[in-house]
């Protein structure tokens, strides 16, 4: 079996899931699912980098390449989990040490901003090129009427402005693609448009570099969070990604959960209120506990409790939760999966550098 | 005089060949159709009427994309008063359109969209000066491009005091243009047809053994062939791969176009042919309709197309500027299953509609294509195409409000009888044409459209007899591709 990248990046991750986790957990942080399960586990797995990384992997071909690595004993299951073999350990190792990684990508971050970004950005170039070249008629890159009236909003009126924004976007693009690997840099520019010349598809592009498409995909995606990252010192960039980077973490319906409980109903208030099952507004504050900063977990979890489950988890080695119960049931500790996937989730999310465990 | 106007507001001073004469048959409110090749200046011959007449001219396109380029072009000139009605307008753009009907001259709208009643409504209320349909060969049951939503327009124009109406199109054969009169409701229209003879486009039916040596045959082709060029072929795969050939064997730039890229990557291989950045476009019938670049050499029919109305349509890209152009069809034996094939997949099947139907009568669901597409799962042209003659079948008379479903399902079976039926002759006979090698290939497709040939061509088909067409010059310039980055980001930002 010939590895390609997409190969690679599936076994690392069920590497850093320390086989915690199945293929499948895989594949929903690569697609970056936005569930409350998937986004701990690029949090407690220490992978947010990796989030919608490989959105063009088919379900169906996934499933049939997964199966592919385990039949030539890259990967073994212990029931749903997968780990690797010493031979995949080892193919891994050897891919990491040569492999040059983009110089930031961070998919958890931008990774939903990203698309629309460069909508806006790549019609802006274009506009703007063949605006100061005095060329009226082209076809734009994007018909979406919301990007269209995006630009018409902030679109300089007077020749010399024109000329100074060009000059400026340049500048910006510039300063960010010059600490870039050169490769990504001509990746990056040779799909923008403009007056005489029309960028190309990411299939050409990786077709000139000799990439494959999911690698070239993957470093385009990782120039557009570097710019992104960057755009804050910029005016047209910051423009670009404007009300796209803070974006709600919280699915939908968790922060309607939050909304109930900041009125002071219980779970199971809520679960009948709402008509869901207590589990599923249990996985909403689960999913509070780790993005809310302002979470209150003493009140679900006492702290003597916490820092057990904590040391628990650290002294097996793992997240998986019936590990880790068994683990305090053999001290005598009484806790159920509800608080230690909150205590995980809330150690684990945006509080991990953030706060200290209460010792 | 009319020339006054034009100039005022196109800023020409003359018309072409049949403008003249289409402008002053709308200008007297008579009904009219037109066939004229594509490039002719179709457009032309509402928009300046819309711009004479009191009122609005309202003009059902098809097609989003050309919707929107006429709007911007016509703005470009200083024409403000137009606008395009679509789906994908926002509801604030679409509510502010709605009520200042009366500021615009012209209003673009889809066939969906005006058969909407808020917006047949609230156009009732406008004096509509002219009711104008471009592509019209899409009204046509019989048409290659058949929406159902098209099959309403004559209601709609009834809906607003039966105005005058305008139907254009590049190509419709006379049965075809008899179903478009009919379905409009025109009463003694006025017919301007150009010759969809292209007597700079020499036509050539090649015969190949094998389909394996077929790939070989298109790669001598596309050597040979002064640039640039286009390869129709019937799938995407298909496109693909011969694109891959293409370049992996050649030394031409090459690419696919098809239905199942991206809108952005069309947009970009679109304007990446147009600029001369690209050698040869690879397609399916996805690519064409609105693309106007003069100077196409050659178009290579990899798999012969369904129709002769899709062939002209498609071999007619080649050779706008008047040039000396070719189109070249390959034949072999094995070619008869796919486009029988394309046929069958064109319509629901016995079982799918009855399954269709039972659930629907069992849920008792609303019947909409949310239902049909989304809760069934079936393809959209199938939806459509169920959903449409169902309604229909409402309104016949032996229709009952309990719904018999072994009714509808011999009703609609015999309505896909009869189209596919239709399909399957129009396939036959670009089978025999293309077949048949005893008299002149061009004599005969313009037979097969009513017309008669005028004069005798050097270079007419290869029945006939042609000197091939030879290479001159180099292929595109793909030193673009060379420079470094900065190169690059400097010569698009800076002037």
């Amino acid at each position: 079996m010939k590895l390609t990248f997409r190969h690679y990046v599936l076994l690392y991750l069920l590497q850093k899931c320390n086989g915690d986790r199945s293929v499948n957990a895989i594949f929903h942080i690569l697609q970056g699912k936005r569930s409350s399960q998937t986004i701990q586990d690029v949090k407690w797995y220490g992978v947010t980098p990796f989030f919608s990384m490989l959105t063009n992997w088919r379900a169906s071909s996934f499933e049939k390449e997964a199966n592919a690595l385990k039949g030539h004993y890259f990967t073994e299951n212990s029931r749903k989990q997968a780990s690797l073999t010493t031979k995949g350990e080892e193919v891994v190792t050897a891919f990491l040490s040569k492999y040059e990684w983009p110089h930031y990508f961070q998919g958890f971050k931008h990774g939903q901003a990203a698309p629309v970004f460069w909508k806006r950005l790549a019609l802006f170039v274009q506009c703007l090129s063949f605006s100061i070249h005095n060329e009226r008629s082209f076809l734009p890159v994007f018909d979406d009427v919301s990007v269209q009236q995006w630009l018409k909003q902030r679109w300089p009126k007077s020749k010399a402005e024109k000329k100074a924004a060009a000059s400026q976007l340049h500048n910006e693009l510039y300063n960010v693609l010059k600490n870039v690997p050169q490769r990504d840099a001509v990746l990056f520019t040779n799909r923008l448009s403009g007056y005489q010349c029309t960028g190309q598809t990411l299939h050409q592009a990786a077709y000139r570099l000799h990439l494959g498409e999911d690698e070239s995909a993957f470093r385009f995606q990782a120039v557009l969070h570097d710019l992104i990252e960057h755009a804050k010192t910029t005016i047209y960039l910051s423009q670009c990604a404007a009300g796209l980077t803070q974006k709600q973490v919280l699915t939908e319906t968790a922060r309607k959960t939050r909304m109930y409980l900041m009125k002071g109903m219980d779970i199971d208030q809520i679960a009948k209120a709402r008509r869901l099952k207590r589990s599923t507004i249990e996985d909403h504050v689960v999913e509070l506990a780790s993005e809310e900063p302002s979470f209150a977990i003493h009140s679900y979890v006492p702290v003597s409790l916490q820092s057990d489950i904590m040391k628990a988890a650290e002294t097996t080695g793992t997240f998986r939760l019936k590990v880790i119960k068994e683990h305090l049931e053999w001290h005598n500790i009484a806790a159920d999966y509800f608080a230690i996937r909150l205590t995980l989730a809330y150690f684990g999310g945006s509080h991990k550098h953030a706060r200290r465990l209460p010792v | 005089m009319l020339e006054d106007y034009l100039f005022k507001y196109f800023g020409y001073t003359s018309f072409k060949e049949n403008q003249k004469s289409i402008i002053q048959a709308v200008l007297n409110q008579q009904d009219v159709f037109a066939m004229l090749a594509t490039g002719s200046g179709k457009s032309l011959c509402y928009q300046l009427p819309a711009f004479i007449n009191e009122g609005l001219t309202v003009v059902v396109s098809p097609l989003l994309a050309l919707m929107e380029n006429q709007v911007q072009e016509l703005k470009q000139k200083g024409l403000k008063q137009v606008a395009a009605y679509n789906s994908f307008l926002s509801f604030q753009e679409k509510n502010w359109i709605m009520q200042h009907l009366d500021s615009y001259k012209i209003l673009y709208i889809s066939p969906e969209s005006i058969q909407q009643e808020n917006v047949c409504e609230a156009l009732a209320k406008q004096q509509i000066s002219l009711f104008a349909v471009d592509e019209a060969h899409c009204i046509s049951q019989w048409g290659h491009e058949f929406r159902t939503d098209y099959l309403q327009l004559g209601k709609v124009r009834r809906a607003l005091g039966s105005p005058p109406c305008l139907a254009l199109t590049a190509s419709a054969p006379p049965e075809v243009r008899d179903d478009i009169l009919y379905q409009l409701e025109c009463v003694r229209p006025v017919l301007f047809c150009d010759s969809i003879d292209r007597t700079n486009i020499s036509i050539e039916a090649a015969s190949v053994p094998t389909t394996e040596e077929k790939k070989t045959t298109l790669l001598n082709y596309v050597k040979s062939m002064p640039m640039p060029g286009m390869v129709y072929v019937s799938s995407r795969k298909k496109a693909e791969q011969l694109t891959r050939l293409m370049t992996d064997r050649l030394d031409v730039s090459a690419f696919y176009y098809h239905g199942g890229m991206t809108q952005e990557d069309r947009n970009l291989i679109q304007q990446q042919f147009l600029q001369g950045e690209v050698d040869v476009i690879c397609c399916t019938n996805a690519f064409g309709m609105g693309i106007n670049k003069p100077n196409i050499r050659f178009v290579i029919h990899y798999d012969y197309p369904k129709d002769l109305e899709s062939y002209i349509q498609e071999m007619g890209r080649a050779g706008r500027d008047g040039q000396r152009s070719t189109s070249i069809i390959l034949r072999t034996e094995n070619d008869l299953f796919l486009p029988r094939h394309l046929i069958e997949k064109e319509f629901p099947a016995e079982e799918e509609l009855s399954a269709v139907l039972t659930w629907w009568k069992e849920k008792s669901r609303q019947w909409d294509l949310t239902f049909l597409i989304q809760q069934c799962g079936l393809e959209e042209v199938h939806a459509r195409f169920i959903y449409y003659y169902f309604k229909k079948w409402q309104e016949t008379e032996t229709a009952s409000q309990d719904v018999d479903i072994e009714e509808v399902k011999t009703y609609l079976l015999e309505i896909i009888h009869k189209r596919k039926t239709w399909k399957y002759r129009k396939l036959r006979q670009i089978e025999q044409w293309l077949w048949s090698d005893d008299s002149c290939r061009r004599e005969r497709l313009l037979h097969a459209f009513g017309e008669k040939q005028k004069q005798r061509l050097k270079q007419c088909c290869d029945v006939c007899g042609i000197s091939p067409l030879r290479q001159e010059k180099g292929h595109a310039d793909q030193a673009a591709g060379e420079r470094t980055w900065q190169e690059r980001l400097a010569s698009l930002l800076h002037p």
